[in-house]
């Protein structure tokens, strides 16, 4: 499902975050959310995920206006995974079946165990069917929380810094899951990353932010060394190497 | 990779196990109260008087003595726990329940104020035999009146300022201090018949009831109870974070503020016939978590019925300790509880993390 995003301002109290932000995210997409701290990478995710609403400006579903959508409809099409924190004292399995919530009116049915079950087996997490959340290590605890994302059946997937925080293995696998659900499955998928290298590599699509306001959206090709040494303060030039796109400073 | 589902597998069998175990103690317990006391009477007695028309002694006994205590053990251990696991799970603090939170204090506040107003403006209130004297249900609205306002007081603490959990039970504190201190005040201006009434709030007995007011508890607590099952499904999703709930479809304000509303409510109603018991709320939880895990939808009724039963339990040690004198079930719960929050706090730490 492509995302419309026209005219968005965002601002907490006085401070101006988003600013006339006109962007697209089509079907199937990897999009890669660039940008230093306080950029406004993590608010416009929030206001794409509707946790937060913009001051100005609207987003497009398809072609529904975001505010039309129910809650419960809404989160059956978006799935938002958020940036790594203290998980509650939940067995994976028990865990993963929140991900049914905008399904169950008042309880769980046998159905959502079975897609619960179909998702670990999908993404090679049986393993952790009975294991404690508190006892995850971190690569572990984070492709967990995007599968209870999964669980949801979302068409549209909104990560915060999805490989914080993880040895670069784990990035590796997260990234490759990544990848695969925006090909196979058409997935339109939105995240925000530090590391430039991984982005390039992976992602199809860039958004660079600098204090809110957008410099550059599209693929590659709208990337050169002047922008990103503007968005991130520091000189950086981009290069190719071996076929990959690599950024050095 | 078999094996780790089929061992989740057994696990949500075992959990259903411990549902089906505490219902068939429940069933034992009740049966045990029917038949100890004061006068003892044969369990097969007890049951025949219970479904057949006699006009005998133990008939009125069972009817008129040990029933309404039964139920009201039953009615308040069921509301304190499932208020407590609510307030638990909502403001996602381990240590949240009626009493820690002041709920309880508050409503014994109000009580005590009603007592004291309504006899000013009423002489004669103070003169009736029963707690509630002559008003019975406008000294509730005053117990429920004042127990919403603690609540309202936590949630903006809660929500607004996002306080820590240590915040949230430090400023209970202060709240139930600050509602004991009002207690203790409205004590002094009150006279010898009201006084007694003011202090019967500040420890719970649930033989208080009569059956007329255990059918208003039984409606109240009965829609708190169906309510709360009703939101069980939302209550997971909170545990997964406020944010993720949302994004998963939960209005987490609403739902939290609805949920703590009736735990309020509960907790009032209890308190306004019974006085305060205290642990009930904070340990039935507990004990059922570490049963069961923390999964509301198996949580919630577990906890529920282990309150019954401890609360059952505890009212009957209460009436059979020292015989034929009757310990108020409040300071048995307050005895029982401490030493099983403690281990809990202390004992447990390798297990419960």
């Amino acid at each position: 499902m492509e995302i419309t995003a026209s005219d968005l301002d965002f601002s907490y109290g006085s401070r101006l975050v988003l600013d006339e932000i006109n962007v697209e995210f089509p079907a199937g997409s990897l999009t890669a959310l660039l940008g230093v701290n306080g950029a406004g990478k993590t608010t416009l995710l929030k206001l794409i995920g509707r946790l937060l609403s913009p001051d100005e400006g609207r987003i497009l579903l398809g072609d529904n206006l975001q505010e039309n959508i129910t809650r419960a409809d809404y989160a059956k099409t978006t799935g938002y995974v958020s940036q790594l924190h203290q998980p509650a004292r939940l067995r994976v399995f028990d865990y993963l079946l929140i991900g049914r919530t905008p399904y169950s009116k008042f309880h769980y049915t046998r159905n959502d165990e079975d897609i619960v079950l179909q998702v670990m087996v999908d993404m090679g997490l049986t393993f952790f069917a009975d294991r404690w959340l508190t006892d995850l290590s971190g690569g572990e605890m984070q492709k967990i929380i995007i599968a209870r994302a999964m669980v949801q059946k979302p068409k549209i997937l909104l990560l915060d810094e999805p490989t914080n925080n993880l040895d670069l293995k784990n990035q590796l696998e997260i990234m490759k899951l990544l990848n695969n659900c925006a090909y196979s499955s058409k997935m339109t998928i939105i995240f925000s990353m530090h590391d430039l290298n991984l982005a390039l590599r992976f992602a199809d699509r860039f958004l660079l932010l600098d204090q809110g306001k957008l410099l550059s959206s599209g693929t590659r090709q709208n990337l050169d060394d002047d922008l990103l040494s503007r968005a991130y303060g520091t000189p950086l030039t981009l290069h190719e190497v071996a076929g990959q796109t690599v950024v050095l400073s | 990779m078999q094996k780790s589902i089929s061992a989740y597998k057994r696990l949500s069998r075992r959990r259903h196990l411990w549902l089906g175990t505490i219902i068939v103690f429940l069933l034992i317990t009740v049966l045990l109260a029917l038949c100890s006391g004061a006068s003892k009477v044969g369990m097969g007695t007890a049951v025949r008087s219970l479904f057949l028309a006699e006009d005998n002694l133990t008939q009125q006994i069972v009817w008129q003595l040990r029933l309404p205590r039964i139920c009201g053990a039953l009615l308040g251990g069921a509301g304190f726990a499932a208020a407590g696991m609510v307030l638990q799970t909502t403001l996602r603090n381990p240590l949240a329940s009626p009493s820690t939170l002041g709920i309880s204090q508050g409503a014994a506040f109000g009580a005590a104020c009603g007592v004291i107003f309504l006899g000013l403006l009423d002489p004669g209130v103070g003169n009736q035999t029963a707690m509630l004297g002559r008003h019975p249900y406008l000294i509730s609205l005053f117990a429920f009146g004042s127990s919403l306002l603690t609540t309202i007081c936590i949630v903006v603490l809660a929500s607004i300022y996002r306080a820590s959990h240590e915040t949230i039970v430090l400023a209970g504190v202060a709240l139930s201090a600050f509602f004991m201190a009002g207690t203790t005040v409205l004590q002094y201006f009150a006279d010898e018949t009201q006084l007694s009434s003011i202090i019967s709030w500040t420890f719970g007995d649930v033989g208080r009831a009569s059956w007329a007011e255990l059918q208003v508890m039984a409606l109240l607590v009965g829609c708190g109870l169906f309510y709360l099952a009703l939101q069980t499904v939302k209550f997971n999703a909170l545990l997964a974070g406020s944010d993720t709930a949302a994004t998963l479809g939960v209005s987490v304000i609403r739902t939290r503020l609805l949920s703590i509303s009736f735990a309020a409510l509960m907790t009032a109603i209890i308190v306004t016939y019974f006085g305060v018991i205290s642990f009930i709320g904070l340990v039935a939880p507990h004990i059922a978590r570490r049963l069961v895990g923390e999964q509301s939808h198996i949580l919630l009724p577990v906890a529920t019925l282990l309150g019954a039963l401890l609360l059952l339990w505890a009212d009957l040690v209460g009436r059979t300790l020292l015989s034929p004198i009757l310990l108020p079930a409040g300071v048995i719960t307050a005895f029982m509880g401490t030493p099983v929050f403690l281990f809990l706090l202390f004992g447990g730490q390798r297990r419960w993390r």
